[in-house]
């Protein structure tokens, strides 16, 4: 979505500031998932219809089994033909968390996932990010203000100020 | 100065941020209100000159001496004889074209050796010296060849009348009847009375001298019967001049529907700071009135731009069905500016009332609680579909009430009524469409038309708005497209029915609902002998008072008429008895245009002022015509020659006898005619030509239609501008699940083309019911007109299509910006 300063960016060996919009678009739909602190689900849409959204764009057909079996994976299939504001913000990662997942991305990027949540429903959500990375075999990259959160990753850079300030050795 | 100041910053500064938007809004004002503007102008001019130059020319009269076919030269010297002090200065009254081309210019012969002369100045030495208005740009000593009646005369211009305006030819009264065959006769007295006694008594003492069926009237009279008989005319084209605005109020409804949603969180703190309702209230009020006050002042100056093209168009109408008249300067006056301003802030203010009243009832913390939230009528949805059904019952029952002094007022109202009553069920309409939709449209046009239905609903309140619109302007135009095409179909069945001759003769020159060039009656002698002519049908035409309203009287040969079975009468009246009966008496046919203008049933009786006195005659049947609204009363050929005894005709019809060589006659009668101003029409090209004129008479009425789809589409880009703005949270996070910038613009151009397809789905069934409303009500009540319904599918295809076509194009612009904006920064924003 973005272009770097300087340096660059690469992704499964693919430098991102060579490809044209097409092409971006391209790798956002196959190979990335996003999370946001503020969930962003579209309020027009059920939970089930969020989901299904990465599949619909990148013009797939018969979207809906997968789009539950990942919602089924979040423990939100019982909820899948809610609204978003008839859901919990907990329930609303959560659907956010399938939908980012869907399209079985290599690589998920996770922006305080947890920064609107308490802790309890926080937790959840990162074991969520954890089991993830696990069964799907994922790599999370998850940016978090928070020192427990970042504790679970196997590997953290420590910024400060728009500069990085350590990186910790992989557990 | 506290409350100007909040004003500018609340309300006025955020306008500044959108300004396309704002632009939009204040211009679809502007529009519907310069359209307003242009049609009462241009109104006004086209309905404004009926002879005024000539009234500059001979100073004005105070009364006006005329007759039916003009009066007998003779009762000129008896009035001088009178012993009142009155001056009277007569006149012949006739049309020349400049070598038979191009508009007919008035031909005036007055007396100059009597009066005028001072004005006029030397005769010259000219065999046959015409003084030329300044408007005819003629130079002392030009030769011009003008064509009257139907004989090209060679004159000299011996002097230039003054004024810039002024394109009268004048000449004097003895050429002028020589020249016109009218020896003997003459077309008017003016009478000018001196400063004792009332206009009035002076007229009911000339009455006494004269002999009956001689008028005597007040200076003037004939322009306001002109501009009765345009009344209807000009309410119909001023009404319609309003649809623009009445488009234009549901975008400032929707552009302050906006402004409120948008601002609830600041109404909210507003309010909890010591805002009073009122103060909401009458703020936005206020912004509506920014609006009105930008886009009235705008539409003024526009207004004026286009109503010199729109006399052009009006002028083009009121010559060809009503009257001879050379459209006035267009001119600005104070009570226009007036009403051009207030009927725009008055409809901006009404437009705001329903969002401002909502605003200013919002509670403070629900307002900051729930932050930005979609405008929601407080009415529910059965509220509304009960205030539709009652509007509609209202319409239902305003079409079967009769006219108000002549305008059909009540079918208006209908007409409003049954566009308000749609407008308060879109939403209903719109939502069920796009939910009963969205799973079709996934499959045919991909997921991008199943979330723009998505969205559609989700903002159901404020495309619901702009359906309306949309709506209103599809409607309005099918409408009048229904009628047009009806009449038009109608006018080409009729002409079919009616015009059975081979060759049809005219003189040459404009053709004038009031002017009735002739032709020397020998070519139709020569022409009824020629080899292969089976009839000659001689028509002659007057221009006359009727009822305080103009009319024409003519007289055909019924016979010929009946034996080509070219009349067609109302039905339940037998045509062949008819006209059987009437060439045996005092007998006319009317036409329907004047049975319904005087209420004149078969077997009434006019009185027809005629020949030196009041004549009596039966009216025998009513017979269907769409030439002229003016209204014709024929009488067969004889009588009128017994009455009024000038064979020169104003038209000839020419039937072959079966198996003739129509191009041989042809020939012949082109020889016959040979150097005469007299066009010859074969049945086809003057099915044409009256067919072209049919449609240079709606140019005026596409222009208005035109302009409300205009204002329409401007809404539908303002509004989809705004949606952008609204939901950029939703497009920038489209981009991070993978959406394309095609798939982005795809969506909103989807969003745009289903309200397209939906305002036009329910335009063509409202315009269809309105349709009815103009054609079985409103025309009828203002024209008297029978029109068959037909369903012209071509046209309403055309502009069905290039609605939609403009309403996705109107896409394109929001699309761009949507996609112009960055999506990480705009969710960062949020």
């Amino acid at each position: 979505m973005d272009f770097p300063t300087s340096g660059e960016v690469l992704l499964g060996g693919q430098r991102t500031t060579a490809l044209n919009d097409r092409e971006l678009t391209r790798l956002r739909r196959e190979q990335v998932g996003f999370i946001f602190q503020s969930f962003q689900l579209l309020h027009t849409l059920t939970a089930v219809e969020n989901v299904e959204l990465p599949l619909l764009l990148a013009g797939q057909k018969n979207v809906r089994s997968r789009a539950l079996d990942r919602l089924r994976w979040v423990e939100m299939d019982a909820l899948a033909d809610r609204l978003i504001h008839q859901l919990s913000g907990g329930q609303q990662q959560r659907v956010a968390i399938a939908r980012a997942l869907v399209h079985s991305p290599k690589l998920l990027l996770a922006d305080e996932p947890t920064g609107n949540l308490d802790s309890a429903t926080g937790e959840v959500v990162l074991q969520l990010l954890q089991r993830s990375a696990r069964e799907f075999g994922v790599g999370v990259m998850m940016a978090t203000h928070s020192a427990e959160s970042a504790a679970l990753a196997h590997r953290v850079l420590q910024l400060r100020d728009g500069r990085l300030e350590r990186a910790l050795a992989p557990r | 100065m506290s409350a100007l100041l909040l004003f500018w910053r609340l309300l006025v500064r955020p306008l500044a941020q959108e300004p396309l938007r704002t632009s939009l809004t204040v211009l679809s004002v502007a529009l519907g209100v310069a359209v307003v503007v242009a049609i009462d102008l241009a109104g006004d001019a086209a309905a404004g000159s009926f002879h005024s130059s000539l009234e500059s020319l001979t100073g004005k009269g105070d009364l006006l001496i005329t007759q039916t076919a003009g009066l007998d030269e003779h009762l000129l010297g008896r009035l001088v004889e009178l012993p009142y002090p009155l001056e009277f200065q007569p006149r012949i009254e006739a049309f020349a074209t400049v070598n038979g081309k191009g508009e007919a210019l008035p031909f005036i012969g007055l007396d100059l050796i009597g009066n005028g002369q001072a004005r006029i100045g030397s005769f010259g030495n000219f065999e046959r010296p015409i003084w030329a208005g300044a408007a005819l740009n003629w130079h002392n000593g030009q030769n011009v060849r003008l064509l009257i009646n139907d004989v090209l005369t060679d004159f000299t211009v011996a002097g230039v009348l003054p004024g810039e305006e002024n394109n009268v030819i004048v000449t004097d009264i003895g050429l002028a009847q020589t020249i016109t065959k009218r020896l003997g006769h003459l077309d008017a007295i003016d009478v000018k009375l001196p400063s004792s006694g009332s206009v009035d008594s002076w007229r009911r003492l000339l009455e006494k001298q004269l002999p009956r069926g001689v008028r005597v009237e007040p200076q003037g009279s004939r322009t306001d019967e002109n501009r009765k008989m345009l009344r209807a005319f000009r309410w119909n084209l001023r009404v319609l001049s309003y649809i623009a605005l009445v488009v234009g109020a549901f975008l400032i409804y929707n552009t302050i529907a906006i402004s409120v949603v948008r601002r609830r969180n600041e109404i909210g703190v507003v309010r909890a700071l010591g805002g009073a309702r009122e103060s909401i209230l009458s703020g936005f009020l206020a912004e509506a009135l920014f609006f009105g006050f930008c886009g009235s002042v705008l539409g003024l100056l526009l207004g004026r731009a286009l109503a010199t093209g729109a006399v052009k168009l009006v002028g083009n109408t009121v010559q060809a069905l009503y009257v001879s008249s050379r459209p006035a300067a267009v001119h600005f006056s104070l009570e226009s500016i007036a009403a051009g301003v207030g009927m725009g802030l008055l409809v901006s203010v009404i437009a705001a009332l329903a969002p401002a009243v909502e605003a200013a009832r919002v509670p403070p913390l629900e307002a900051m609680a729930r932050g930005r939230e979609e405008f929601s009528r407080r009415q529910g949805a059965g509220k509304r579909a009960w205030m539709a059904l009652l509007l509609f019952g209202v319409a239902a029952l305003f079409t079967r009430l009769p006219p108000i002094q002549g305008q059909p007022v009540f079918a208006y109202l209908a007409v409003l009524f049954l566009v308000i009553g749609t407008a308060a069920v879109i939403p209903e309409i719109l939502g069920a469409s796009v939910r009963a939709s969205r799973r079709m449209l996934m499959r045919v046009a991909g997921v991008e038309a199943f979330l723009a239905a998505q969205s559609i609903e989700a903002a159901l309140g404020r495309m619901s708005v702009l359906t309306a619109a949309l709506a209103t302007a599809v409607a309005m135009t099918a409408s009048v497209a229904i009628m047009v095409g009806s009449f038009r179909e109608t006018v080409g069945v009729w002409m079919a029915s009616s015009l059975k001759a081979d060759f049809y003769l005219r003189p040459a020159g404009s053709a004038a609902a009031d002017q009735h060039p002739t032709m020397n009656p020998a070519i139709a002698d020569d022409i009824e002998k020629l080899p292969g002519v089976a009839a000659v049908d001689r028509f002659r035409a007057y221009a006359i008072s009727y009822d305080g309203m103009p009319a024409t009287l003519a007289g055909g040969e019924s016979s010929r008429v009946r034996d080509a079975g070219a009349t067609r009468f109302l039905p339940g009246e037998n045509g062949r008895a008819i006209l059987d009966k009437l060439p045996t008496g005092d007998y006319v046919v009317v036409s329907e245009p004047f049975a319904n203008k005087h209420k004149i049933s078969p077997g009434d009786e006019l009185q027809l002022p005629i020949a030196g006195g009041v004549r009596t005659f039966r009216v025998l049947g009513i017979y269907y015509d769409y030439s002229t609204e003016r209204g014709f009363i024929v009488l067969d050929r004889k009588t009128l020659l017994k009455y009024l005894p000038d064979p020169a005709e104003s038209n000839l019809a020419v039937y072959l006898q079966p198996g003739a060589d129509a191009s041989r006659v042809r020939e012949e009668v082109d020889r016959v005619i040979n150097g005469r101003g007299i066009l010859v029409f074969s049945n086809s090209t003057l099915r044409k030509a009256a067919l072209a004129t049919f449609d240079r008479t709606f140019r005026i009425t596409w222009a208005l239609e035109a302009v409300a789809i205009l204002v329409a589409v401007m809404g539908v880009a303002g509004a989809l501008l705004a949606m952008i703005l609204d939901r950029r949270r939703e497009f920038a996070l489209l981009r991070f699940l993978g959406a394309a910038a095609e798939q982005v613009r795809k969506l909103i151009l989807c969003e745009a083309g289903l309200i397209g397809i939906i305002a036009n789905l329910v335009g063509l069934a409202l315009g269809t019911v309105l349709s009815l409303i103009l054609i079985f009500v409103i025309n009828k009540q203002s024209f008297g007109w029978t029109i068959q319904f037909h369903w012209p599918a071509p046209l309403l295809l055309a502009v069905l299509s290039g609605v939609l076509l403009s309403t996705i194009l109107a896409g394109l612009y929001p699309a761009r910006m949507a996609l112009a904006m960055n999506p990480i920064e705009t969710l960062h924003e949020e």
